[in-house]
């Protein structure tokens, strides 16, 4: 390393030169890492491998200077030629603790396969320096499987002896963090070299500190050099292919696709403008009533409501006032609330009289009000098309509860309260555990009767035309079978998902609830409860669950096992200014036992979320299995970000998570935090941009 | 919104340039039609002018006069698009003129000040100081334009524009000439770095412009008819 910093004094730096993705998936040469990170947010999707060991790599850059990444591995004849491969998950982190100056590398540190078993467990240093406009060099200090070729004593050992021998892993089962591996045992160094050939291709070359310990131990991989080289190609900044030769021996690829929630292509969004401002005459504003007897608040609901069906609202209720309106109302088309509120806002200058100078928003989501937005008629007059005007708007809007009171005017929104529709749905869940992907696809036919807007009854059913359910694993069986009978389940074509009746209210300022009864998931039934508290200018919300659940039997739709439980969560939930989300549920899971689970995700303004997750409860991981405990990794992708095309739907993929009984949690529909976050002053603020848009 | 149409490079999925509202049978012979070929014939393709749109010359004063409100032709020139617009509201001196495939570029005097509908659209801008500075002859003057972001945040950026006076010509809008003078505004701030063109006559009137609007829509022509 000391020789990478002496060479760099060119005074070039890495600007616009984003790092390579390498074998692993992760920013690196071949198989060894880079101190350079990629643009915050940049997500990195990638397969690579060779003849004896594949991947798929998730990584994400979570701040500018720490990446997380998941990688699914396919590790054949791990116990010899001949034998049966092996799946394996892995986590890594690399943080950057120094950045590039004219005279000073970038300097990372990182760990692979944090909750690993040994398999890929590493630990490093890594220092890169960009030399030319074209070429940077790397060098570095690794340990564990990086600490493996012509490795020498632990320089740490300095400090300890206790750092000069890497101990066994030492646990049951994969999956627990080998804090006591982390920098201990033999070090070797690292190094390369990126050339920048031109524009779309890189030549990388290095010298790799891992020996193939084990692979070349049971005889399944020839270690005959240390050097490896290849060839990116990045045909586009979205996408790398790239080429390497191995150890001398075999032949690698990796193709690896980048997103960025940052990088929006429609920024704008591709829907139609608002219709305009009508801005009253001068003289028009100070009326302070209107011929009411005239124009009925009748008329004027049905006129207002028939003119936001046009922007995919839908009215329940409005109250006016000689200069005051307040509407309950139902946004079925934007992904942010406020942007609806500005339309809606717009749309009222045209229709409402001249006199009413307050108009009081209440969206809904699930049949709950959320909020009241108050906005004055004349801000939105002055201020529309000026710069500034997005700032001025949210400073003079109050954003409060919304009303405890029926509104005056109640409309019969429910044209038809029998809705149903046949679709076909395809449930995926990838990477967890033994599994690469278990899949079930076929049609459902859902149907929905709405008794009222917070009183409805929901039911479907699956007919399935393909699936590989098998059982998902698990350790000792002192557990209920509370999610291993997947398959026994999936052993029937066509079953009944649920069928419930919902019922959500608020019963107190600031308090939330929901009750659903009935067939609440394809495994289980009961009742289901939950209270929420969440104040609407609040950054954190407290919840409580309580359900009473009853294990479905695995043929007959209506029929239950002998299995019943109590199960629930005391919940609490922060939103950070940083985009961070935290959310904390400690209570009691499926099978009866206790524990907690951790979510972390960091959130957009557009609505990308990428986040993390793990359950611990007080079942032995050695019962887990494989594992050791539940935790996986989510990403939410909204619609509108990929198409342009304004709506709310979004894509959530799961990655990672595993099944198990251990720290099986109901599935019930309309759990109420997410139904009204987006109304509350966090989610608002977040995309008050779109107001005007 | 009326007859008259509509720009928007998705809508050329119908035709090599044709416009949505006015596609089809029904529309065939209508006013709407006829405008939106007039519009079609002149969309400027390749590589950007910097001089006036052509080709005015098939459209008559009376297909103008026939339109029940002020209309407007619009040419995005690196999207490939035209339109006649009309006007839909007006907010003060702020006049919105919409499209009916659902974009509306708003203009303050002529100059335009922001769009809604492109994928990327100019959020809002004020160019107070540039026209004080064109009906001064020019000069230097700064303005604030602000765009949307990928995360729903508005980002503002401070322009240092200077405004020079190239050339007088005389243009003709559909049977009317105009004597007017073509200024340039180089703005500067940011990441941004564009020229726009004004053509304006001696009052002050701005008949003619091209602007630049953003990283994806590239360059609008309005001409006032």
């Amino acid at each position: 390393m000391a020789s990478v910093a002496c060479v760099a004094g060119g005074g070039v730096l890495a600007q616009d030169w984003t790092p390579n993705y390498g074998l692993l998936g992760t920013p690196g040469l071949v198989e060894m890492p880079t101190a350079v990170s990629p643009p915050e947010a940049e997500l990195g999707v990638s397969l690579s491998g060779f003849s004896l060991q594949q991947h798929v790599t998730f990584a994400f850059q979570i701040t500018p200077r720490l990446q997380a990444s998941f990688r699914y591995s396919h590790l054949d004849e791990w116990a010899g030629p001949g034998t049966d491969g092996e799946y394996q998950p892995s986590y890594d982190f690399q943080y950057r603790l120094v950045d590039e100056t004219d005279f000073v590398p970038a300097v990372a540190i990182g760990i692979r396969d944090f909750f690993g078993s040994g398999r890929q467990n590493a630990e490093y240093v890594v220092a890169t320096k960009t030399l030319t406009d074209d070429v940077r060099v790397t060098g570095g200090l690794g340990w564990g499987r990086l600490g493996s070729y012509n490795g020498f004593d632990n320089p740490l050992g300095l400090l300890s002896d206790s750092f000069l021998d890497r101990p066994s892993y030492g646990y049951a089962v994969n999956g627990v963090p080998a804090t006591h591996q982390f920098f201990r045992g033999d070090a070797a160094l690292f190094g390369g070299v990126e050339w920048r050939i031109n524009p779309k291709l890189t030549f990388v070359a290095e010298y790799s500190s891992d020996a193939y310990s084990a692979e070349t131990g049971v005889g399944s991989f020839e270690h005959n050099s240390p050097f490896n080289v290849g060839l990116v190609y990045a045909p586009s900044e979205d996408y790398r292919l790239g080429v390497f030769s191995l150890h001398g021996s075999e032949i690698a690829f990796g193709a690896t696709a980048l997103m960025n929630p940052n990088n929006r292509s429609a920024i704008s969004g591709q829907e139609p403008a608002p219709i305009p401002v009508r801005v009253r005459p001068e003289d028009a504003r100070a009326v302070t009533t209107w011929n009411r007897v005239a124009l009925t608040d009748n008329v004027l609901a049905m006129g207002v409501s028939q003119l936001l069906a046009n922007e995919g609202v839908v009215l329940h209720g409005a109250t006016f006032e000689d200069r005051s309106v307040r509407l309950r109302y139902t946004n079925t088309r934007y992904r942010s609330e406020a942007q609806a509120a500005g339309r809606i806002a717009r749309l009222l200058t045209q229709s409402l009289p001249n006199s009413i100078e307050v108009f009081h928003l209440e969206p809904m989501q699930g049949g709950l009000p959320l909020s009241t937005i108050t906005l004055r008629r004349s801000d939105i007059e002055r201020l529309e098309g000026m710069p500034g005007a997005t700032n001025e708007i949210y400073e003079n809007a109050a954003i409060s509860e919304a009303s405890l009171a029926t509104p005056g005017v109640e409309l019969d929104t429910i044209d038809e309260p029998f809705q149903w529709g046949i679709l076909p749905y395809a449930s995926v869940s990838l990477f967890s555990g033994d599994d690469p992907a278990q899949f079930d696809l076929g049609i459902e036919i859902a149907a929905e009767y709405t008794i009222a807007p917070n009183l409805i009854v929901s039911g479907l059913v699956k007919q399935r035309l393909a699936d590989n359910v098998a059982a998902s694993g698990g350790g000792a069986g002192s557990l209920p079978a509370v999610r291993s009978d997947a398959a026994e389940y999936a052993a029937t074509s066509t079953s009944l998902d649920h069928l419930t009746v919902s019922y959500v209210g608020r019963p107190a300022p600031e308090l939330y609830s929901r009750v659903s009864v009935g067939y609440l998931e394809r495994m289980f039934g009961g009742v289901s409860t939950e209270l929420l508290w969440k104040p609407v200018n609040g950054n954190f919300a407290l919840g409580a669950e309580v359900n009473y659940a009853v294990q479905r039997d695995f043929t007959s739709a209506f029929a239950f096992q002998d299995y019943d439980t109590v199960t629930g969560h005391l919940s609490a939930y922060w939103e950070f200014d940083s985009g961070v989300n935290l959310q904390v549920d400690a209570g009691r899971y499926l099978a009866g036992d206790w524990g907690a689970t951790v979510s972390v995700d960091r959130e957009f303004g557009n609505g990308w979320r990428v986040g993390a997750y793990a359950t611990l409860t007080d079942v032995d991981f050695a019962d887990y299995g494989d594992g050791a405990f539940d935790k996986g990794i989510r990403i939410v992708i909204p619609t509108d970000w990929v198409s342009g095309q304004a709506t709310q739907r979004s894509v959530t993929m799961d990655i990672g998570g595993q099944s198990r009984d251990a720290g099986a949690r109901l599935n019930v529909d309309g759990r109420l935090y997410q139904t009204v976050r987006g109304g509350h002053i966090d989610d608002l603020d977040d995309s008050w941009g779109r107001f005007w848009r | 919104m009326g007859a008259v149409l509509a720009m928007k490079p998705i809508l050329f999925c119908c035709g090599a340039a044709a416009f949505l509202a006015a596609c089809g049978p029904m529309a065939e012979g209508t006013t709407a039609q006829k405008l939106t070929q007039l519009a079609v014939d002149r969309v400027s393709k390749g590589t950007p002018a910097p001089t006036a749109p052509s080709g005015s010359a098939s459209m008559t004063r009376a297909d103008i006069e026939a339109s029940p409100v002020p209309i407007m032709f619009m040419i995005a020139q690196d999207l490939e698009g035209a339109a006649v617009v009309q006007l839909a509201a007006e907010n003060g001196r702020r006049q919105t003129w919409a499209s009916p495939d659902g974009i509306t570029v708003t203009t303050l005097d002529g100059i335009i000040t922001s769009t809604r509908g492109f994928a990327e659209d100019l959020f809002a801008s004020d160019p107070e100081n540039t026209l004080s500075v064109i009906r001064a002859g020019g000069g230097v003057s700064e303005k604030v334009v602000e765009f949307l972001d990928s995360n729903d945040r508005i980002q503002s950026t401070t322009l240092r524009c200077e405004v020079s006076a190239i050339e007088t010509l005389t243009l003709e809008i559909v049977e009317i000439a105009y004597e007017t003078t073509r200024y340039k505004e180089h703005c500067i701030g940011g990441d941004l770095d564009h020229i726009n063109y004004y053509w304006a006559e001696d009052d002050g009137n701005i008949v003619q412009t091209q602007q630049w609007m953003s990283f994806s829509v590239g360059y609008l022509v309005t001409q006032f008819l």
